[in-house]
């Protein structure tokens, strides 16, 4: 006799964070192993979020690693409010753009009219996105320009406000626009060129 | 737009098999992390043990040298001074009663004060020279039976005493010097150290404020030592009785023991409670009526503590934490042990009341077990009593000073 244990998508969610929550407390009393368990979960995660940002697999370890020490570091001030994996991909990601704020990526960011023929406006069809696989999108944003790649990824992946982005890249709200409007330029001619 | 992204990248974890992370950089990565969190464990670790360990060094050391007693310039066997004539005072052997600590001949005021924070200082009007005058029949009758045997002993055993030194008669135009007056109305019980002044027999106390060497007692009249004179029987009962400490009072640090549990009430802060055992000794020479004696005084306490404690640092073993709270204690017994050239006495005697107090400290605690929820700490503490009224000590003469307390602390959250 079987028994079937459905459980809703609510209850998963839930067993997740209580998991989670679990995890941080022994994290907390340097439970070595709970760390390391942590870091198991996390890192399979958190390694395309720095990938996506850095476009480069070594420089995406290193900021992995740092993301980690700086995820332990703060580990306290997780109050269990939201969901811990957010809560730790914005430290992923701010660890992603002080590695490349260092390097001052958006300073060099190649500018449009340098990118070929201009259009007065471009739009990504969804239909054009939505036929691509997706490794195809993700080789596609690791080749983008690093400037246009840390502006789409805040906005389009990670769902950051063009504000927000404002804010943490220290640039103008409009700067954002315009990045993010060069990002998807730079993305059209691209699937127009696969499509071919 | 945001949407397809979203779905194709699975919320932003999505990526190519191919540029997954492989296990071997996984497990690089984290020897990595991980020797940085323990660089950063024993950092945190090293630096409050050494803080620590320091700190209680400090306080230890501290306590050491004040409590270093100069006995070696100071000697044993006082030196007796002239004796001088005085009038006797009136005194009752009930009102000694009323105090916390039995205490004999006292009255008034005297009698009623904390013992720790008054000095009973007999100002004694000089007599005239006189030899030893017969008893009056009031005389006779204000007297203890045991006394008059003392004194009809003492008429018979004067003239042994004739090759003792005249004492010189105080007159008017000399100082007044308290503490030795009265030594010519003593009963002594023993029969070997009287007077030959034969002043009379009325009961005669006498408070002395001088203290040679650098004693440490703020009520250098000792209305407790007196009260173990009497429990001892170094004196007989009435009879008068003169002390005097002679030496420095030598505190042993207090050693607190607690069983104690907590109570974490957020990340930082936790409560605790228990029970607490502690022994204040103490140690100084003094003299009843003239004759030298090492006293040892010993005090048992135990208390309830309440204490709120913030966790400064942590590692996988041991946390480091300030703390602050109160404590109400109840003496539970006081031992004495009086050692004499003739031989030791030893009395026991109950404290009366409660002892308030308040703490604050750091301390060290090593976590044990699987769970790591029960610590033996260590943890010196400043700690001020609150209107100490009980037996001298350390407590009592230093309102404010510092204690070590050791202890196993069970958490149980």
């Amino acid at each position: 006799m079987h028994i079937l244990h459905l459980m809703t998508e609510d209850n998963k969610i839930q067993a997740k964070s209580s998991h989670y929550l679990a995890l941080v407390g022994k994290c907390l009393k340097q439970d070595r192993r709970a760390q390391r368990e942590l870091y198991e979960i996390l890192s399979a995660k958190m390694f395309p979020v720095c990938l996506r940002y850095m476009g480069d697999r070594e420089k995406s370890k290193d900021v992995l690693q740092e993301g980690f020490i700086t995820l332990f570091s703060k580990l306290k001030e997780y109050r269990g409010e939201g969901s811990f994996e957010g809560w730790a991909r914005r430290i992923f990601v701010t660890a992603a753009l002080m590695a490349l704020r260092k390097s001052d990526v958006l300073s060099r960011s190649e500018p449009l009219e340098q990118q070929g023929k201009t259009t007065a406006r471009m739009v990504i069809e969804p239909k054009e996105t939505a036929s691509l696989d997706a490794d195809t999108l993700f080789e596609l944003i690791l080749s983008m320009p690093e400037g246009f790649r840390i502006v789409f990824n805040l906005y389009a992946v990670e769902g950051f406000s063009h504000k927000e982005i404002a804010q943490m890249l220290g640039l103008s709200e409009g700067a954002s626009r315009s990045q993010f409007s060069r990002a998807r330029v730079w993305l059209q001619e691209r699937l127009k060129k696969l499509n071919r | 737009m945001k949407e397809i992204l979203d779905k194709k990248l699975q919320g932003g974890d999505f990526i190519p098999d191919g540029l997954k992370l492989q296990p071997q950089e996984q497990e690089q990565i984290w020897k990595s992390v991980e020797s940085s969190l323990g660089r950063r464990s024993r950092r945190r670790f090293y630096l409050w043990s050494a803080a620590s360990v320091a700190a209680a060094a400090a306080i230890i050391a501290a306590l050491v040298l004040r409590n270093a007693s100069d006995s070696s310039s100071t000697p044993f066997y006082p030196e007796i001074q002239p004796i001088e004539k005085t009038t006797p005072l009136a005194v009752s052997a009930e009102d000694g009663e009323d105090a916390h600590i039995p205490v004999l001949g006292i009255t008034g005021a005297a009698a009623n004060s904390p013992v720790s924070r008054h000095s009973v200082y007999e100002d004694v009007v000089p007599q005239p020279s006189q030899t030893q005058q017969p008893q009056t029949e009031q005389q006779k009758e204000e007297l203890q039976p045991e006394q008059q045997t003392q004194q009809r002993e003492q008429q018979t055993q004067q003239p042994q005493r004739q090759t003792e030194p005249q004492r010189q008669p105080q007159t008017e135009s000399q100082p007044k010097r308290a503490y030795s007056t009265a030594r010519a109305q003593i009963a002594d019980p023993w029969g070997s150290e009287s007077s030959s002044s034969g002043m009379g027999s009325r009961i005669t106390l006498s408070a002395s404020s001088k203290i040679s060497g650098r004693g440490k007692f703020e009520d250098p009249s000792n209305q407790f030592f007196k009260g173990i004179a009497a429990k001892t029987g170094q004196v007989a009962v009435g009879a008068p009785i003169i002390v005097e400490q002679i030496s420095q009072t030598r505190y042993i640090v207090p050693i607190t023991a607690t069983a104690a549990i907590s109570y974490r009430i957020s990340e930082r802060f936790s409560i605790g409670t228990g029970l607490s055992y502690t022994y204040l000794q103490s140690k100084y020479r003094g003299t009843i009526n003239f004759t030298p004696y090492t006293i040892r005084q010993g005090l048992h306490y135990v208390g309830i503590p309440v204490n709120l404690y913030f966790n400064i640092a942590q590692t996988p073993n041991m946390n480091f934490y300030v703390n602050g709270g109160g404590t109400v204690e109840k003496g539970v017994r006081a031992v004495y042990n009086m050692k004499s050239k003739s031989g030791n006495s030893t009395v026991t005697s109950s404290i009366k009341g409660l002892q308030f107090s308040v703490t604050a400290g750091a301390g060290a605690e090593y976590r044990l077990g699987k769970q790591k929820d029960v610590g033996i700490y260590f943890e010196p503490n400043a700690v001020y009593y609150i209107n100490s009224k009980f037996p001298a000590s350390v407590r009592t003469d230093h309102p404010l000073h510092f204690d070590v307390e050791v202890g196993v602390r069970v958490h149980l959250k």
